[in-house]
């Protein structure tokens, strides 16, 4: 094993430029074809996170936008519904959320979003299908068609380097109250007017029986 | 001017009433329109106000200017060679004003639908039985079906003709109508009355109700809790919503514009009312709810009223029975 050892000190005095050279331009290849693949990948991976922030973006205005209208349905109807040309986005405050006219710029990180909602108004067919979107003018669907309490959200969204993306919602004047009346006993009164279901008059009567113990009525005389 | 005025009063009253008159003849005459006067419903027209019995003969059903048919009943009394004949026995069917009620509670009813049952009665020849054909309520012993039905000429609109026979133990057959022998052509008799078998209905309109939404609501739906009794019994609604306390719809409130209920088919449209279909069984009652179609005449307004017309069947014998009227809006 010696022997061997010393033959090949004796044999090897050292490595020659050309091994260097051959090593280093192996070295920038193999640097060269990771970088390649490395970086793109990074890249790829810069924008996906820009887009998801930026959906982000935009499912939240969708949501606010939601909440604006479920505060009081006038703050939706009193924006210009149009198709699409007006551009609101909302702001809070103490009063919560307040609409304002233009395009909302969000900064995070070093990226600059855009986001921006528009409304248009809804007509709808006889059997109720949402058939089409239209402006203020009811007019333009038809006034037994036009449904004054739906309203199409669109929320759009785009950054510095992206495309821009719209995404779509419907909102309804879902809440609802009730007045009733369920006792007609007290018979004709004049220019009273009611905010509640307790009343148990009403202005005029014609050929009406209204004097049952339990308050209903019915046709007099029979 | 005015002395001449003051001194012709009178005459210029009597020339008004008299053009009134003249005008009424011929509008009168060119509709082919039978007149009636006073408190009768029997056509003045000779050949729409006979009956016919063979002892007595003719019996004038327009003479007296009494005899009235109603829903329930007929009033007043008719003419005849043996006096008068008295169908009900109260104040306004005798000539004298008794009240024979609480003595002898007779008369003859109608169901409504035009069959006639009970019975009259003449000082002569006593009882006259109208039969109705189901041997109670007013008919004699008879092994013969009888009766006298009033039955519009055309479904549902005036005039009706009175057919069929009534019975008199000491006269015999009373006949309404020259077919009942087949006498038309020959001697052309009947009893003919504007009264047809119809609806009734009963109305009210509903205080103004405050939704307290400042800046207006949606209405969406008006429905009522109660029954029918029967298929043809009906419940109706319109409904009228304005932002002003009085009905007028401008903004700054300051016309005295009528509140307009609407139907479905809008303002104007006298006819157009919402008919509720049932949405759910109470088991003792039913709700029924109609949706709001015409959104835009309803949108944004604080203040609304209702309307409901309740309508009866044709016979006036059933009423619909309401508990509970609702509207409902979105704020």
């Amino acid at each position: 094993m010696q022997k061997f050892f010393l033959k090949f000190k004796k044999e090897n005095f050292g490595q020659s430029l050309i091994e260097i050279l051959v090593a280093i331009a192996i070295g920038v290849i193999i640097i060269g074809a990771a970088a390649a693949i490395i970086i793109p990948a990074l890249r790829s991976n810069n924008a996906v996170n820009e887009a998801k922030i930026a959906a982000n973006l935009g499912k939240e205005l969708i949501e606010n936008v939601t909440a604006f209208a479920g505060a009081d349905w006038h703050n939706l109807e009193d924006l210009t519904a149009t198709t699409p040309t007006s551009f609101y986005f909302l702001t809070t405050s103490t009063l919560g959320f307040q609409s304002s006219v233009g395009i909302e710029q969000i900064v995070v990180g070093t990226t600059t979003y855009s986001r921006w909602f528009f409304v248009e108004s809804v007509c709808r067919s006889s059997n109720a299908i949402i058939t089409s979107t239209i402006g203020n003018n009811y007019s333009d669907c038809g006034i037994l068609d036009f449904d004054p309490s739906t309203k199409k959200i669109s929320v759009s969204f785009n950054w510095t380097e992206g495309a821009t993306s719209t995404i779509s919602t419907y909102l309804t004047r879902f809440r609802s109250r009730s007045l009733n009346q369920t006792n007609w006993s007290g018979g004709a009164t004049s220019s009273l007017v009611s905010t509640s279901s307790s009343v148990d008059y009403f202005s005029t009567s014609t050929n009406i029986n209204f004097s049952s113990s339990t308050g209903e009525i019915d046709i007099l005389g029979i | 001017m005015n002395i001449y005025f003051q001194k012709n009063f009178k005459t210029w009253i009597l020339f008004l009433i008299g053009i009134v008159f003249v005008v009424g003849l011929i509008s009168a005459g060119l509709t082919g329109t039978p007149l009636s006067f006073g408190a009768t419903n029997i056509t003045s027209t000779d050949s729409g106000h006979w009956a016919w019995n063979d002892v007595i003969g003719w019996i004038n059903f327009y003479e007296t200017d009494s005899v009235m048919v109603k829903p329930k009943e007929i009033e007043g009394w008719a003419s005849s060679s043996i006096g008068v004949i008295s169908l009900n026995c109260n104040p306004i069917s005798n000539p004298d004003g008794d009240n024979l009620c609480g003595i002898v509670p007779y008369k003859v009813l109608n169901n409504g639908s035009g069959t006639l049952s009970g019975w009259a009665w003449n000082d002569v020849i006593g009882w006259i039985s109208f039969c109705g054909n189901s041997y109670d309520n007013g008919c004699a012993t008879s092994s013969v079906q009888y009766g006298v039905p009033v039955l519009s000429r055309v479904p549902d609109e005036p005039p009706s003709d009175f057919w069929g026979l009534a019975w008199s133990d000491v006269i015999g057959w009373i006949s309404f109508n020259c077919d009942d022998y087949g006498d038309c052509g020959v001697s052309d008799y009947r009893v003919t009355t504007d009264w047809f078998a119809t609806s009734t209905f009963g109305e009210i309109d509903s205080v103004v109700f405050d939704t307290g939404v400042l800046r207006g609501a949606q209405f969406n739906s008006i429905g009522w809790r109660g029954s029918l009794p029967v298929v043809s019994t009906r419940v109706r609604f319109k409904l009228a919503t304005s932002n002003c306390e009085g009905g007028s719809n401008p903004l700054a409130c300051d016309s005295d514009d009528a509140w307009d209920f609407m139907g479905p088919s809008g303002s104007g449209v006298t006819g157009s009312f919402y008919d509720a279909p049932e949405y759910m069984d109470l088991g003792a009652s039913k709700i029924y709810l109609a949706n709001i179609t015409n959104l835009i005449d309803h949108h944004n307004k604080r203040y609304f009223r209702y309307r409901i017309k309740l309508i009866s069947d044709s016979t006036q014998n059933y009423t619909p029975r309401v508990e509970e009227v609702f509207v409902n809006y979105s704020p």
